[in-house]
């Protein structure tokens, strides 16, 4: 690139003309190679999406979709039924909860990890490995496992509970309580997510210099200067990846709430991703379905964008 | 490259065609000739693929039984075949809307009444006055029959059917000092066995005394529905509209049901928030000494145990219940909904299917040992109910029916949060109500 | 209380903790998968004790049994592998192009492509159903197997693009230069001496991919309608949970959808580690 901007600025005419068809030809060639990638985001996703934006301002039932008749515009009936029922403050603010503490105690516990893995202690690698079976397990069948763990009257919780509690606290259904449904769904989704999270601020880790913190040390720094002066400032990037990885995928989660809890008890885990499922598929409602992922989609790309600002900022 | 430009280019001609497409005929394209048919049938037919789309093929003992039941049938009728499309419980409707807008047929539907509103409104499906023949539709229960009515007609037929009852472990009753004899007919009779039976085993492996479910599904909503029915209450107003629920019967009724939840959660007769298979797999290992079901919940007791019949009797529910309920029953049953706008070829097939499949040769097996039910037409008056389903036959009869309005599995799902905010959450009755009444209207208007 | 000692105890303290600490995470993160194995073990008369036991008292294979007679699931797993291998192939088909593309050549696309890749991957999938059935119908491709690849396939390919960018990025552009040099076509230079110095990283995006899809299962259900086309986690699903409560058949389930995933992980572990790692942290 810099040889192409020199060239152009100073080359003789010739060598500007040479210069130029083979930056075409590269332009020509790059964009032949970015094809395939293109057509397939282009159709599946960002077309699709635009769809549904366009779905989420018309009335959009079952008959528009099966005798194609495009839908009628309603002057912003889905969002002001949704807001108005208050359904969607509510799942608003369940996504945020679960979002934000999935993520925190995500990275809390998967640094903690990191940090004892790194340190040399027998059978890292081994235990590095096995760490990733939950990560590998597929997401439908960890939730039947865990629904299998919370199951009342005959999960494992309730009766580990029980003997724990001595008796006073029986028939514990961490997921059928208002309360505490949430958490169970965090716990479920902490235990799946720990495994990558640990692996990619491990492998960050290998990017602190050894004789930096070799010499803090003998300077006498203590364990925890070490670590917010050396360790995470150089591992800020790495942080920042896993970071807004997890916000994403945990604000897309759908099938663990859906093998779970469906939404319940009483929407206390109906996030935006269940209601829009719910509005979409269950009541047939696709026009509202579309708003709500809509409100989500924007949800998302504000958490995203206000999490990177924050992160540049501290940077300068 | 070139193969790949060639590829795109066939992409964007092949988009290009299928707008022009639209919907082709109904015609099933695979269907090979059927081989050597003459002799046997009195006439040659032309050959008939009926699309069965059946969303009990996820059980084992069931998909097992439409396997020989539709061979058979294939072998009689020679021109006929039946293809058979396993769809989820849950996404029936998806799945319709989504093969339908595509072009493809479908003939026969097997589900709930409770399918109907969502099915018609889109429509779908046909009256069946439209599709099988006069002298057969006419043996159909009356009863039963009406439960199908949405909007300006009857929008399917029963395949068989069930009232709410009360599965029993004998076992367990009879230990605890308790005779089927004198199984209550009264709520407080009811009430008492229940304080009885609990006293008896507490800190044992039975971990619940009175089962109700209460998880928010849609089999959950029927069944809470179906307990408000027997307090006395309805729901929706003959022309499928919201009942007015802070009307006195109705009011009292959805208290008493709310009560009687709180009752059982409360006291830990039952647990909150489970499904029927939670109770039904629980029942077969023994654990559960009495539940309220469908009588075809019976599938899954025999699962997990296989001689649960030894143990297993059935009631009807109490004929007092609350202060104005007289225990009647919403009629569920299993169910047979046609396809719209069929040729004559295909709903003549129907009508020889159902008509098999409606039969006492064919259904006696199957009521007795698959999915336990109630005949709910003429020509399957004589087959020999199981034995277990014996003791809630009284109550077979104790039925009402309600109309339905296309939202009608919602705002039954949303009982169970009501029931779930009164019992669990600590709301208070008149503020559950009033957020019931809040919430069912988000889907009535839709 | 002398210093040394004093240090000394605080150490063995610590790293005491540090054990217990390490054993606690993993014991969270795998008595669950042992308790799936257990389950899958026992009758359902024993998983309905009020006491469960750690181990089975009769070790009982029926679940397995029953789910390997039956056929369906085998079914279902041989689709699933189809489907995902077809993904799997698909997407390092089409990210090796495109990672290069962006590895090698700036323009100022790029950083409009980029943005683009990085939001799509944020897109969530339940959007898209509705509108994404409506294509596939059109080009006839709903409830086929190619259908399905191709739409999985694009929403694992913004990462694995941008993963492929990296590990180009990390092989020094002199050897194609000078093989370009020595009068070698574009493509040749891409085949022949650029993609050997890459297969790790085909190889930790075509692992990748391979796991994330055999994860789909809302395309599944929504594009997939034939049984005998079923994925796993849709069969899954639709055969063994609709209305049954048979613990042990849905942990043997579990258990057969889980374990080849264990392996593939710990046969390819080197490269997808190295993979994502790299993906992650450079991207």
């Amino acid at each position: 690139m810099q040889t192409v901007k020199n060239g152009v600025a100073t080359g003789p005419k010739k060598s500007f003309s040479l210069l130029k068809t083979r930056r075409q030809k590269d332009a020509a060639f790059s964009l032949l190679l970015l094809t395939p990638a293109i057509i397939c985001c282009v159709i599946f996703i960002l077309f699709p999406i635009i769809d549904s934006v366009k779905m989420s301002f018309t009335t959009y039932k079952i008959a528009n979709l099966t005798q194609n008749i495009p839908g009628e515009w309603n002057n912003f009936a889905n969002y002001t039924r949704l807001w108005s029922s208050g359904k969607l403050q509510d799942s608003i603010q369940v996504t945020l909860l679960f979002v934000f503490v999935t993520v925190a105690l995500s990275f809390v516990i998967g640094m903690a990890l990191a940090l004892m893995l790194n340190s040399n202690i027998r059978g890292a690698r081994f235990l590095r490995s096995v760490m990733m079976i939950p990560w590998v397990i597929p997401t439908v069948i960890s939730g039947l496992l865990w629904a299998w763990i919370y199951a009342n009257p005959y999960g494992l919780l309730q009766y580990v509970i029980s003997v724990v509690t001595d008796g006073r606290v029986t028939g514990f259904g961490i997921l059928n309580n208002q309360e505490t449904a949430i958490w169970g769904v965090i716990i479920v989704a902490l235990w799946k997510q720990i495994p990558l999270i640990t692996l990619l601020l491990l492998a960050g880790m290998q990017n602190v210099p050894e004789d930096i913190l070799e010499a803090a040390k003998l300077d006498g720094a203590n364990y925890l200067q070490c670590l917010f002066k050396i360790i995470f400032p150089f591992m800020r990037s790495v942080i920042a990846v896993t970071v807004s990885l997890s916000i994403i995928d945990n604000f897309k989660q759908y099938p663990l709430f859906a093998t779970l809890t469906n939404g319940g008890p009483a929407s206390a885990t109906t996030t935006l991703a269940v209601l829009s499922y719910d509005e979409a598929f269950v009541n047939y409602n696709y026009g509202s379905g579309a708003a709500v992922t809509t409100v989500w989609l924007l949800l998302m790309v504000v958490v995203v964008f206000v999490f990177n600002a924050i992160f540049r900022k501290k940077d300068d | 490259m070139k193969k790949l430009l060639a590829l795109a280019l066939a992409f964007a001609m092949s988009l290009s065609l299928a707008a022009c497409g639209g919907t082709p005929a109904s015609t099933p394209a695979s269907e090979p000739a059927a081989p050597a048919s003459g002799s046997s049938a009195t006439e040659e037919k032309e050959p008939v693929n009926l699309r069965f789309y059946n969303y009990a093929l996820s059980e084992t003992a069931k998909a097992d039984w439409w396997e020989e039941t539709i061979a058979n049938f294939e072998a009689e009728y020679d021109w006929i075949t039946v293809e058979p499309i396993s769809v989820d419980y849950n996404s029936m409707v998806t799945t319709l809307t989504n093969d339908l807008a595509s072009g493809l047929t479908a003939d026969i539907i097997y589900g709930e009444i409770s399918w109907v509103p969502a099915l018609a409104d889109a429509g779908f499906i046909d009256k069946p006055e439209n599709v099988l023949s006069p002298d057969f539709y006419a043996g159909y229960y009356p009863d039963v029959l009406s439960a199908y009515q949405y909007n300006d007609g009857i929008y399917g037929v029963p395949h068989y059917m069930t009232n709410w009852l009360i599965f029993v472990n004998k076992d367990l009753i009879e230990a605890a000092g308790l005779s089927m004899d004198n199984f209550p007919t009264t709520e407080a009779d009811l009430k008492t066995w229940i304080e009885t039976l609990a006293d008896y085993y507490k800190g044992t492996d039975v971990s619940t005394i009175f089962g109700m479910t209460t998880s928010e599904v849609a089999a959950t909503g029927m069944a809470l529905n179906g307990l408000y029915t027997a307090f006395g209450g309805t729901l929706f107003n003959d022309d499928g509209t919201l009942a007015d629920l802070n009307e006195a019967t109705n009011k009292t009724a959805l208290t008493e049901t709310l009560d009687f939840c709180k009752y059982l959660i409360g006291n830990g007769y039952t647990q909150e928030n489970l499904k029927l298979k939670d109770y039904r797999a629980a029942f077969g290992a023994g654990n559960v000494c009495m539940y309220i079901d469908q009588s075809w919940g019976y599938a899954q007791i025999g699962e997990v145990d296989p001689n649960a019949a030894n143990f297993t009797v059935t009631a009807p529910l109490p004929t007092q219940m609350g202060t104005n309920g007289k225990g009647l029953s919403l009629v569920s049953a299993h169910t047979f909904l046609f396809g719209a706008g069929l040729e004559d070829s295909h709903k003549e097939a129907i009508d020889l299917f159902i008509q098999y499949c409606t039969s006492n040769e064919v259904m006696e097996g199957y009521l007795n040992n698959i999915g336990l039910a109630f005949p709910a037409h003429e020509n399957m008056a004589d087959v020999k109910i199981s034995p277990i389903l014996e003791g809630a036959a009284k109550g077979a009869n104790n039925t009402v029916y309600q109309s339905m309005p296309a939202a009608l599995a919602s705002v039954q799902t949303e009982l169970a949060t009501a029931a779930l905010n009164y019992c669990v959450n600590g709301m208070s009755l008149e503020d559950t109500i009033a957020d019931y009444i809040t919430q069912a209207e988000y889907y009535m208007n839709q | 209380m002398n210093p040394k000692l004093k240090r000394n105890t605080l150490r063995f303290g610590s790293t005491t903790l540090k054990y217990l600490a390490i054993f606690a995470i993993f014991f969270f993160l795998l008595f669950p998968v042992y308790w799936m194995l257990t389950t899958s073990l026992k009758t359902n008369i024993e998983s309905y004790r009020a006491i469960p036991t750690l181990w089975p008292e009769n070790v009982n294979f029926d679940g397995y049994i029953s789910l390997i007679k039956d056929g369906k699931f085998l079914t279902y797993y041989k689709n699933n592998i189809l489907v995902s291998a077809m993904a799997a192939a698909f997407i390092c088909f089409v990210s090796l192009f495109a990672g290069y593309a962006l590895s090698r050549f700036h323009f100022k696309w790029n950083v409009l492509l980029f943005a683009t890749f990085s939001f799509t991957q944020m897109m969530p999938v339940i959007s898209r159903l509705i509108s994404l059935y409506t294509i596939m119908r059109k080009v006839n491709l709903t409830d086929t197997h190619v259908g399905l690849v191709l739409a999985v396939s694009a929403t694992q390919i913004p990462f694995a693009v941008s993963l492929m960018a990296s590990f180009f990025d990390g092989i020094p552009r002199e050897l194609e230069e000078s093989a370009s040099v020595d009068g070698c076509g574009r493509f040749k230079t891409l085949f022949r001496i650029v993609m050997p110095l890459v297969v790790p990283g085909l190889l930790a995006v075509g692992v990748y991919s391979f796991l994330q899809t055999w994860d789909d299962y809302l395309h599944a259900i929504t594009l997939i309608r034939s049984s005998d086309l079923w994925t796993l986690s849709q069969g899954l699903k639709l055969t063994y949970l609709g209305e049954v409560s048979d613990w042990q058949l849905i942990n043997a389930a579990s258990t057969l959808g889980a374990i080849p995933m264990i392996f593939v992980f710990f046969f390819f572990q080197k490269y997808m580690i190295k993979g994502l790692v790299s993906g992650a942290v450079k991207g």
